[in-house]
This record gives structure tokens, C-alpha cells and sequence, in this order.
């Protein structure tokens, strides 16, 4: 399967690539005041305002580089309602594309229950590569908050 | 340090491996043999890729901003693929469907006691004979060797391969442009001075960069063209 690789910090981590809507640079966005550090923000995404996460900020508990390379990473996330939303993420190095197989990632035995969305281990030659389960990414609660006011603008 | 400088610091000591012991060195990387060139190799590719870690320029999140936020342009439906390319002094367009391959010039064997205007013989597509044809003499197209000469030394002359219902054709062309979409709507009936003889196989004509393309009728080409050499 495709995978889309990125970095936050000095790790690397991939997610399904058939999740992934599109990549786009990182472009200003509307700051949304008394939400999480890693609500990075809202971006107009051709007319369409979506949320966008920093990956960054949630997993590392610092801002995303402002790099070239820092991009956000456009995906298609089935929440609690099992309703599809777009969802942006903001994450380092977002420059690689891989073939890898699911079986690849092998679990670390080690229960994270803080950090649900990780998944297992793959290595390669460019070092260890961790998959991340995007529908495990944000808890019910940040959801609800999230796409309620998605909801609104639409209405 | 903050994590800035250590992210600057990473790129700024890449390892240029490649001018020491890759293809611009002496050639002694072991890895080599695996990856024959330093373009196939992910240390290469890795460290290309840290080109993009360093600050944007200046306009260029203003750029792509606003350039994210335009309402997308919904393409026109119903439009088809044609693939644009010159005979002589006039250009075609046949529907990229039909096109298998463009392929670069080689030698053409002529088929004994075969002596067709519009044959010219057969050609060897990896491995395979195709029948190649002499489309200008069909399109009734002067095909001016001496012009040609002096056009654009860039512009390089080709063979097309179009495939379609098991049936093959090879045919020349001086030069292809592009893949161009267009719409039915577009098109323009065919003019009534055009030769009778080539006005059969011709759908309409578009406009493109200025230029007056001829779509040509792609079912009736192909049945046109083997119905004659046989």
C-alpha cells in the first residue's frame, strides 16, 4: 500500500496514503482563540473552511517548523457521527511517499493509552518509521468541537 | 538550542557522499553495484529532499494562500483528450485514446514486391512488426523535406502508434506538441473548400495557440487506411 511519510521532530511516522484528499503548502490561517495549542487553526480550502490540526503541537507540545516542507496534509476523517469530514494536518517534512506493506509495522508492546493514534513499527534504511491511525487521532470531544462548527458555517 | 537551529544545523551537515565516492568521485561506494547511479540511491533522494527544509520565501505564503482559497474551476464535462502533432507544414489531432505510443525514429523495411504509395512498410516496436503508412500522402499534406530542414533544430520528428479493435498503425509525424482537451463544442464543421479526399476524414477543426488543428475522424482513419493498403 501507499503511505504518505512525515516527521515531527526527529521521528518519522506514515500514514495510508488513500486517506489523504491532497497536500498543500502551509498557508495562513485563521487562528480560533480558546481551543487547543494544537488547533492550529481554520484554512479556506477553495471556499471551504476546514480545521487544521498541528501535529506538532499535539504530539511534541511545540509549533511546527516554518519550513517548506512543513506542509498540510488534506484528509478524509470519519469521526464518531460516521460522517466523512476534511481535516487538515500540520506536519514537518511531509516530502515522501513510500510503498510498505500494513504487515510491515510491528507493534511495540508498549500500551500507550495517552497517544492512541500510534500504531506499530517499520525500518528501513533512512531509520524507524511509525504508523499512525488517523480515525484515532482526535478523542470525541475535540471532534464534537471540531466539526460542530464546520456544521454551522455550513447551515 | 532551540529546535530550529538543531533542524538547521541537520541540513547544513548533509553528507555530499555523492562527490566523494558516488559517480562524481572516485566511484568506490559499495552501494554502487546495487543502485548502478547515485539517482537511485535514498541517501541521494534524502538529501534533496532536505533542500525543502528552510524558510519559505517571502510572498510565498501570501501566494498559496490565496491561492487555496480561489473557488476551483469545475472542468468543462464531456471533454476529450486529443493529442496535437504536424505534417508537413499542417496540424492534426486524433483522440489520445487511439494513440499507443509516440515513438522515436527508426528504420523503416520496405516489403518486397509491395510497392504502395501509402505503405511504406513495417517497423519493429519492441519486438513486434507494425505496418507503418505515409499519413501525408493520405491527408494529401506537402511534406517539404527542405523546410523542414531549417525549422527548429529542438523540434524532433516522431512516429505515432495507434491501436485500436486489435489493429495497429505506425505513421510519421514532423512534431508533437501536446495533449490538448477539448471540448465537442469547440469544434468547427469542416470547410467545404478542404480536399474531398481528406475532408471524409476529418471531424472538425479547434483552435489552439493560434493555430487552426484538424481533428481527425479516428474510426474512419483507421478503416480508411487498411482498407487501402490491403
Amino acid at each position: 500500500m501507499l503511505l504518505l511519510c512525515f516527521s515531527l521532530g526527529y521521528d518519522r511516522f506514515a500514514i495510508d496514503a488513500s486517506v489523504v484528499h491532497e497536500v498543500v503548502p502551509q498557508v495562513k490561517l485563521k487562528d480560533i482563540p480558546k481551543t487547543p495549542a494544537w488547533v492550529a487553526g481554520i484554512i479556506c480550502y477553495h471556499g471551504k473552511m476546514i480545521p487544521v490540526l498541528d501535529l506538532c503541537a499535539l504530539h511534541l507540545s511545540r509549533k511546527a517548523t516554518a519550513y517548506l516542507s512543513t506542509r498540510i496534509i488534506l484528509v478524509h476523517y470519519t469521526g464518531c457521527d460516521k460522517t466523512e469530514h476534511l481535516l487538515g494536518l500540520l506536519a514537518e517534512q511531509v516530502t515522501e511517499a513510500i510503498h510498505r506493506q500494513r504487515q510491515d509495522f510491528q507493534s511495540t508492546g508498549i500500551d500507550t493509552p495517552d497517544v492512541p493514534y500510534l500504531g506499530g513499527i517499520a525500518h528501513d534504511r533512512a531509520g524507524m518509521l511509525q504508523w499512525i491511525d488517523i480515525d484515532r487521532l482526535l478523542p470525541e470531544s475535540v471532534q464534537q468541537l471540531l466539526f460542530r462548527q464546520q456544521q454551522d458555517v455550513e447551515q | 538550542m532551540s529546535h530550529n537551529d538543531t533542524n538547521r544545523q541537520a541540513v547544513d551537515t548533509i553528507d555530499n557522499c555523492w562527490k566523494h565516492k558516488g559517480v562524481w568521485g572516485d566511484k568506490t561506494c559499495p552501494e554502487l553495484v546495487q543502485y548502478r547511479h547515485c539517482y537511485h540511491c535514498d541517501v541521494y533522494s534524502r538529501a534533496g529532499r532536505h533542500l525543502f527544509d528552510r524558510k519559505p520565501p517571502e510572498d510565498y505564503t501570501l501566494f498559496w494562500t490565496r491561492s487555496v482559497a480561489e473557488p476551483k474551476e469545475k472542468p468543462l464535462s464531456g471533454c476529450m483528450s486529443v493529442l496535437v502533432f504536424r505534417i508537413g507544414k499542417e496540424w492534426f489531432a486524433l483522440k489520445t485514446r487511439l494513440v499507443s505510443e509516440v515513438l522515436e525514429l527508426r528504420s523503416v523495411h520496405s516489403i518486397p514486391h509491395r510497392n504502395h504509395s501509402l505503405l511504406k512498410g513495417l517497423i519493429n516496436v519492441h519486438g513486434e512488426l507494425q505496418l507503418c503508412v505515409a499519413m501525408g500522402a493520405l491527408l494529401a499534406v506537402e511534406d517539404d523535406q527542405a523546410a523542414e530542414a531549417q525549422c527548429d533544430s529542438r523540434v524532433a520528428a516522431r512516429i505515432l502508434l495507434l491501436s485500436a479493435d486489435g489493429e495497429s498503425l505506425a505513421f510519421h509525424v514532423n512534431e508533437v506538441a501536446c495533449v490538448h482537451s477539448c471540448h465537442p463544442d469547440e469544434l468547427e464543421p469542416v470547410p467545404a473548400t478542404l480536399p474531398r479526399k481528406r475532408g471524409m476524414l476529418v471531424k472538425g477543426l479547434f483552435c489552439w495557440e493560434n493555430r487552426q488543428i484538424t481533428l481527425l475522424d479516428d474510426g474512419v482513419l483507421l478503416e480508411k487506411v487498411l482498407e487501402k493498403i490491403q
